[in-house]
């Protein structure tokens, strides 16, 4: 199991399935700093301090408290400023602060990929840039090459500078969206709370943006290599950043065994990787299928345990599509019953029913008719549980959380929606039992998604309203007249604003 | 200040005056429980779920029971299940008689057990148990200790409820006793005055539970028939129909005010055929019952009408008075038991060993709840959802395309078996093409003489076959028998 801890200094309740994220407090506390030389591309690395705050997401009109942090960025070419997504996430105002300079610039978000973590800031004044050069970026750093990392950590003031080497290369999880894998550099260079979005030199050049550590291990610290910043730099090339893609298959290890090798008719000379599942509406959907056998990406083998050599790396074969951009296509070459064929797939979006990846900068949607609260069941509603939410959430959540993937059999539906609150009135003071449940229908509407319940409220069924839920053969039945007569009562009571909600939210893997 | 100590004093000395007068009036049946009280000592062992070819080592445990009869004594279920050996000593003897269980209902929680005639001195004075509810009463619990000495323990009787015990799923009338002086709960005999009122069956350092003498008395006039064939077991579960606006969505008059929503019918146990999902029940047996399903018993007050089902034998019909399709009908349900064993998910197997196959390395399971709890005292959330689903949702829904879950438990590694080493718990859905049923299908199939090369099994949600290949399986078991200290490949209950 991995601990990994976010490598800036803020205050916030976070916790996942395996990956426990620690967030620490900002200690901007004076002290002494040990900074021993000024080489010009410490002058473009800047702390960054924001003001966060995020949604409630089972009464979505309300927002949480507020929270304080600080972490690092660097200037890069274009008057820009990188940095991690997670040092910005919920944001409502930024400052930027030099290198021995007292003055604090507001800066704005120019563009965010919480999949990849990382953020592009930008700040109006001129005056900012004065004296900084933009740093470029190197290629994958060789392993047990030396490093630095540079940037504003806990225990001091000053830019603070420490040395490593890389240990390794790898793909792991990304704990800022708690879902999404890409590669990762590990070094033993000390990277500490406030380090977060720092560059890391090799040659004077950037190699890796420091984003994540381990809390159980020593010195074990990750940043984010240069294949990701390129993908998010060129993705953001058209105005827009749409994030990494996906092929939606599961793949598993097979042909490690001969006698399945044999039955899936695959010859012995070849390698490959067996697919399992097929994700509905995914791009694969209709072209692979379950017990096809892939041996080839582009011009990349796949070896038995799923990987491809690439950059003299044995890396994940989705290596590849992180590497591309969403549209653009991978040829594929696989076995079915016996027969090689090919097939360019173009990479998609994933759009999952049940969201896994944590959600930043969206206003979440929701629906309140007769005092019952309707949202997306998705991780941050789920994560309002606390911090053992996995265990804690009701086991029908928990079940459709873990296997959304396997058991949602509906291709129209879009996601699920949830009673995630009632707000205690006489229409609905004895519907209690239901909340936290996932519906089915209502009035005998298949609900797909939040918005197919503004036309399911404004039918009834001889007078009422019967929501089914999922798994549940007990239906809800509100009184249709006296819900609608209550509405208004009911949402001035609990203050819940009127306007119609815009539905902002984006998926990011 | 000072006052205030000095009337505290002669509080204090007001309540000592009124306890020692409670103690005074109570009856102290110390000399005639001696020939009546036994003292168990009970051998337990059973089985490694997770490698059910091996035993668990022998754990010693104790209980208490009382006679019934010169020799028949009677204890709880929950004292006996995965004996291995038992034996009981008297008052005032050191000799162990040997003892054998006779009758056992795991659903009542009441086990009757037979002595050893001829290792005995003299025949047991069997107790009487006298139907009463004396609530808020002091009672005196009695039970022989293993050191041969007459215990008491004096506790409150404080309310009856239904409850279910820890070794069923069957909800049971219980007596809560609190304020215990000292813990009870393995069998000890409860007493008011000098009325036997029921057998401890559960104990915290607070609280204990009581077997009401209703139920012993059932379980023992039951014991007498031919065959014993046991008490029903709802086929149903019931959602409490408060709301007004659901009451008028199942057409019901306003008249109409009482009546409990069935929510579910399972396929197995009383009602699972005559019900159906979406009726009201409005009583059971004349009794009308309440939106919670409670009906109003003169001694016991507003109990769940699972009091009257644990009373009728399996068999009996029970007249009950239902709301459907906005008509009030009647109907007679058929009284059944439900068995652990007829469960999708069994509940309980005391004293059996679980079923698995081995083949190949491939360790093939029944999913049963102690399977699944296995994992700690957590385990309801700790479970693989997809596993615990089964036990949760369908335990009371086999059926005959589906009367078990078999699975693979986990994979011991050969070199056959290679690239499968890490699959674990996964339901299994079909094998050479064949849906499972039950773990003996699993068996026929890979036993099968068939020119069928391989053994293909194929599970449920996103998982690999595996191939099985059927010339090398007889190497395999071999290979993996020696390698893993295995001598039973096989245990199927057909």
């Amino acid at each position: 199991m991995l601990f990994v801890k976010h490598l800036q200094d803020i205050t916030g309740k976070h916790s996942c399935v395996g990956i426990l994220l620690i967030l620490l407090a900002a200690p901007l506390l004076a002290g002494l700093s040990y900074a021993q030389s000024s080489q010009t591309y410490e002058k473009s690395v800047i702390m960054i301090i924001a003001v966060t705050q995020e949604y409630d997401f089972s009464t979505p009109w309300k927002k949480g408290p507020m929270g304080r942090g600080s972490g690092s960025g660097f200037i890069i070419d274009g008057n820009r400023i990188l940095t991690n997504a997670h040092n910005v996430a919920n944001q409502r105002y930024i400052e930027v602060k030099k290198q021995n300079l007292a003055k604090r610039y507001p800066a704005q978000v120019q563009f965010v990929g919480h999949d990849c973590d990382l953020a592009l800031l930008t700040v109006i004044d001129p005056e900012f840039y004065k004296d900084t050069e933009p740093l470029s970026f190197g290629p994958l750093p060789q392993i047990n090459s030396t490093v630095h990392t540079c940037g504003f950590p806990m225990g001091g003031r000053q830019i603070s500078i420490t040395e490593g080497v890389v240990s390794r290369l790898e793909t792991s999880v990304y704990s800022h969206s708690q879902a999404s894998q890409h590669l990762v550099v590990q070094t033993d260079a000390a990277i500490n709370p406030g380090n977060s979005g720092g560059p890391v030199f090799q040659d004077g050049k950037v190699v890796g943006v420091a984003f994540q550590g381990l809390t159980s291990g020593d010195n074990i610290g990750y940043m984010i290599p240069t294949t990701v910043i390129a993908h998010f730099l060129k993705d953001i090339e058209d105005g827009r950043y749409d994030g990494f893609g996906k092929f939606g298959i599961s793949l598993y290890p097979g042909l490690h065994n001969p006698y399945y090798k044999k039955h899936l008719k695959i010859p012995d000379e070849e390698d490959g990787v067996v697919i399992i599942d097929v994700l509905l509406n995914s791009t694969s959907y209709g072209k692979l299928r379950t017990g096809d056998v892939l041996t080839k990406i582009d011009d990349f083998n796949i070896d038995n345990d799923g990987r491809i050599l690439i950059d003299g790396l044995s890396l994940e074969l989705s290596e590849i599509m992180d590497r591309k951009q969403i549209g653009q296509s991978a040829a594929l070459t696989f076995y079915r019953d016996g027969e090689k064929q090919q097939q360019d797939l173009p990479i998609a979006a994933n759009n999952p029913v049940l969201p896994w990846n944590r959600q930043y900068d969206t206003k979440p949607d929701y629906r309140v008719f007769a005092g019952l609260t309707f949202v997306q069941l998705n991780r941050n509603f789920l994560e309002t549980w606390g911090n053992s939410w996995i265990a804690d959430i009701p086991f029908s959540l928990r079940y459709l959380f873990i296997e959304s993937n396997q058991l949602n059999k509906n291709p129209d539906r879009k996601e699920y929606v949830v009673l995630s609150e009632i707000l205690p009135d006489e229409v609905n003071a004895y519907l209690r039992g239901f909340k936290n449940q996932p519906i089915d229908s209502f009035n005998g509407m298949t609900i797909n998604k939040l918005e197919d319940l503004d036309r399911a409220f404004q039918e009834d069924e001889n007078g009422f309203w019967v929501v089914k839920f999922i798994e549940n053969d007990t239906p809800m039945v509100i009184d249709a007249s006296k819900a609608r007569m209550n509405q208004g009562l009911i949402l001035q009571k609990y203050q819940v604003p009127t306007e119609t909600q815009e539905n902002e939210k984006q998926y990011l893997f | 200040m000072k006052n205030n100590i000095c009337f505290k004093r002669i509080f204090y000395v007001f309540i000592l005056s009124v306890a020692l007068n409670c103690f005074a009036e109570t009856a102290d049946l110390t000399e005639p429980m001696k020939e009546s009280l036994v003292y168990l000592d009970i051998s337990t062992t059973t089985y490694d779920q997770s490698q059910p070819w091996k035993q668990t080592p022998v754990s010693k445990d104790s209980g208490f029971g009382c006679a019934v009869g010169p020799y028949e004594v009677l204890t709880t279920a929950e004292n006996v299940r995965d004996i291995s050996f038992l034996q009981a000593r008297t008052y005032g003897s050191n000799a162990y008689i040997p003892a054998t269980v006779k009758t056992v209902d795991y659903e009542l929680n009441l086990c009757l057990v037979e002595l050893d005639k001829n290792a005995m001195d003299a025949p047991l004075t069997p107790l009487s148990f006298s139907v009463s509810y004396p609530k808020s009463k002091q009672l005196t619990t009695y039970w022989l200790s293993s050191d041969n000495h007459l215990t008491t323990a004096r506790s409150t009787l404080d309310r009856a409820e239904m409850q279910n015990s820890d070794i069923s799923f069957v909800k049971n009338l219980t007596y809560f006793a609190t304020n215990v002086s000292r813990p009870f709960g393995d069998g000890e005999v409860c007493c008011d005055e000098s009325d036997v009122i029921g057998m401890a069956c559960w104990g915290t350092d607070s609280d204990s539970g009581i077997i009401p003498s209703e139920t012993i008395n059932n379980f023992l006039s039951h014991c007498k028939k031919k065959t014993y064939s046991g008490f029903a077991a709802p086929g149903f579960k019931t959602y409490s129909l408060l709301n007004p606006t659901m009451r008028a969505y199942l057409k019901m008059p306003a008249e109409i005010k009482n009546g409990v929503y069935v929510s579910t019918v399972y396929s197995i146990g009383t009602g699972s055929e005559e019900l159906r999902q979406g009726d009201v029940i409005l009583s059971i047996n004349g009794w009308q019952l309440n939106s919670y399903g409670r009906y109003e018993h003169p001694d016991y007050k507003f109990i769940s009408f699972e009091h009257i089902l644990s009373k009728t034998p399996a068999g009996d019909k029970i007249p009950f008075e239902i709301f459907r399709d906005g008509k009030k009908i009647k109907i007679d349900v058929i009284a059944k038991v439900i068995e652990s064993d007829n469960m999708l998910v069994p509940y309980y197997g005391y004293g059996k060993q679980p079923e698995f196959i081995v083949a190949g390395g491939f360790v093939l399971q029944k999913l049963t709840r102690d399977y699944l709890a296995m994992r700690g005292s957590d385990w309801s959330r700790m479970a693989p959802p997809h596993l615990y689903r089964y036990y949760s949702e369908m335990s009371f829904m086999p059926s005959d395309k589906r009367k078990d879950i078999v699975i693979l438990s986990y994979v011991l590694p050969i070199e056959m078996n290679l690239g499968y080493h890490q699959l674990s718990g996964l339901v299994v859905d079909s094998i050479n093409g064949t849906k499972i049923s039950t773990l003996v299908d699993v068996g026929n199939i890979i036993k099968a003489q068939d020119d069928s090369k391989n053994i293909e099994i194929s599970f449920e949600m996103d998982n690999p076959d595996v191939i099985i290949p059927r010339q090398q399986l007889n190497t395999a078991n071999r290979q993996v028998s020696q390698l893993y200290g295995i001598q039973q490949m096989a245990n199927i209950n057909n």
